[in-house]
């Protein structure tokens, strides 16, 4: 069963061109999959988004553009 | 008349369950699974669309939560995420975009293509551009995602070829083989054949596909007292009649609503969130409007509708709330509302702006470009009137169903 979450949390994102490890609640989670990356915007402040996986967890994460800051905004059991 | 000869330049590309794919191409862990997106999650949710797998075991669009949970327990159930599909939509529109600048998306998940003259075809067969298309779309924008593509000397046979086999399919409709396909179409197979349409046909004799293309056009003009009959008659026959473009006429927002509202008071901010959408999305085209519509649909499947114009042309939402608000007391709400729409009619250009004897018109402009300026900056509504808060829950970020013209508002780059 999925079990999801909508939660706002800053996290730590390790990049290299894509996320490809996640800091949360001092645990680090390495990216095994970007599914998609989007984007959009509210008023002129552009927010990326990337939904990714771990090995067992999917993740939303958002960068603003503006704050230069991540925000995990979702998460979810894969299993 | 004889099927057209020429060679297929129209390629119609279908992205495959559209919002479901996209959001098992975003989290993997939903792929292979039962998964719809609905208006809302609850069991009363309409479906919206319903992946591959929830097809298979009956789940279509349009049904209720509820209904898709009898065909499968396990459905999971997901919210629209807007700015995902219309990102992929961007995507798929830049893809496109490098084989031909003569295409037009035909909604969110639907594009044609008229490769003619192009040098896409100078290396290969349209079926091998088809071919090249949809790989590039699972190598460069996700490889979940699926589309059917239909080829055809016209667009609507492009785009009845594109239905032929879903999902992933690539099909042509030609001289050579139209004979088979039709053979093996119902009359409602067609798009734009629906009962009435096909009890039409069927008054003149005319109960299959065949029978329809081998129709003369006399018997087709009889059968819907038109010249419908003749495009009727020139499109099974693949030529063209259906390449014009539609000048935008009005600008609408609709919602429907979940709760029980059946009082003007509680359907106020509502219909005054409906109108700052509208009118915001109408103005940053560069319009004003003369005319303003509402529409209600209630709960028990009766519906009401009125349309006014207006003494001047208006571009202030609240001009066009006080308007609607008019023509919602008028339609007299004592039942609970499903459907709530409102539309502006009769645009003009805002080049000028008419003199008003009794307000200041230009002082009014320059206060609503201001307040337009504000939500460009920080995002829609964070001015808006203190009314339309309360109209805020019910009225989502939504797509709307087969509206191309949408398409042409929203962009990333602003």
């Amino acid at each position: 069963m999925i079990m999801a979450e909508q939660i706002y949390e800053t996290v730590l994102v390790g990049m290299n061109e894509y996320p490809r490890w996640v800091k949360w609640k001092d645990r680090i989670y390495k990216i095994e999959k970007v599914g998609l990356h989007h984007t959009y915007r509210q008023g002129k402040t552009l927010y990326h988004v990337f939904s990714v996986a771990s090995k067992n967890l999917f993740m939303r994460l958002v960068f603003n553009t503006e704050s230069l800051g991540w925000k995990l905004e979702e998460v979810e059991n894969g299993i | 008349m004889e099927f057209n000869s020429q060679p297929s330049f129209n390629l119609h590309l279908d992205l495959n369950s559209c919002f479901a794919s996209i959001e098992q191409q975003a989290n993997p862990f939903l792929r292979g699974k039962s998964v719809a997106v609905a208006s809302y999650p609850t069991p009363g949710g309409c479906i919206l669309a319903a992946s591959i797998e929830a097809k298979k075991v009956g789940i279509k669009t349009g049904m209720r939560v509820f209904e898709g949970r009898r065909f499968d327990p396990r459905l999971i159930v997901l919210k629209p995420d807007p700015w995902k599909y219309r990102n992929v939509h961007l995507k798929l529109r830049e893809l496109i975009s490098e084989y031909t600048n003569d295409f037009s998306p035909k909604s969110i998940d639907e594009f044609v293509l008229n490769l003619r003259d192009y040098p896409a075809l100078r290396n290969g067969s349209i079926k091998a551009v088809g071919r090249e298309i949809k790989m590039r779309i699972k190598k460069e924008i996700g490889e979940w995602l699926t589309v059917s593509v239909g080829i055809a000397p016209n667009r609507y046979l492009a785009k009845i070829a594109a239905g032929l086999k879903k999902p992933d399919g690539l099909e042509e409709i030609n001289k050579d083989n139209f004979f088979e396909v039709y053979s093996k179409l119902k009359l409602t197979d067609l798009t734009g054949i629906k009962t009435r349409n096909a009890i039409r046909l069927n008054t003149m004799g005319i109960y299959s596909v065949l029978d329809f293309y081998r129709s003369p056009v006399w018997r087709l003009r009889a059968a819907f007292h038109s010249i419908t009959g003749l495009y009727w008659h020139m499109r099974l026959s693949g030529f063209e009649v259906d390449d014009i473009s539609s000048k935008r006429g009005s600008f609408g927002n609709s919602v429907a609503i979940g709760k029980n509202l059946s009082k003007v008071e509680e359907l106020a901010p509502i219909l005054s969130r409906l109108t700052e959408k509208m009118s915001a999305r109408l103005r940053s085209s560069g319009f004003s409007a003369k005319g303003i519509h509402l529409a209600i649909v209630y709960k028990d499947g009766s519906w009401w509708h009125r349309g006014r114009q207006m003494p001047r042309s208006f571009f202030d939402s609240k001009d066009f709330y006080k308007a609607a608000f008019k023509l919602l007391v008028e339609a007299s709400v004592r039942r609970p509302v499903l459907n709530i729409a409102v539309s502006c009619f009769s645009l003009e250009k805002t080049h000028s702006l008419q003199l008003d004897f009794f307000n200041d018109l230009a002082k009014q402009k320059r206060l609503v470009e201001a307040e337009d300026l504000i939500n460009e900056r920080w995002g829609g509504f964070s001015v808006s009137s203190a009314r339309s808060f309360g109209g805020a829950a019910a009225v989502l970020d939504r797509i709307a169903f087969g509206g191309v013209k949408e398409l042409e508002e929203f962009s990333l780059n602003s």
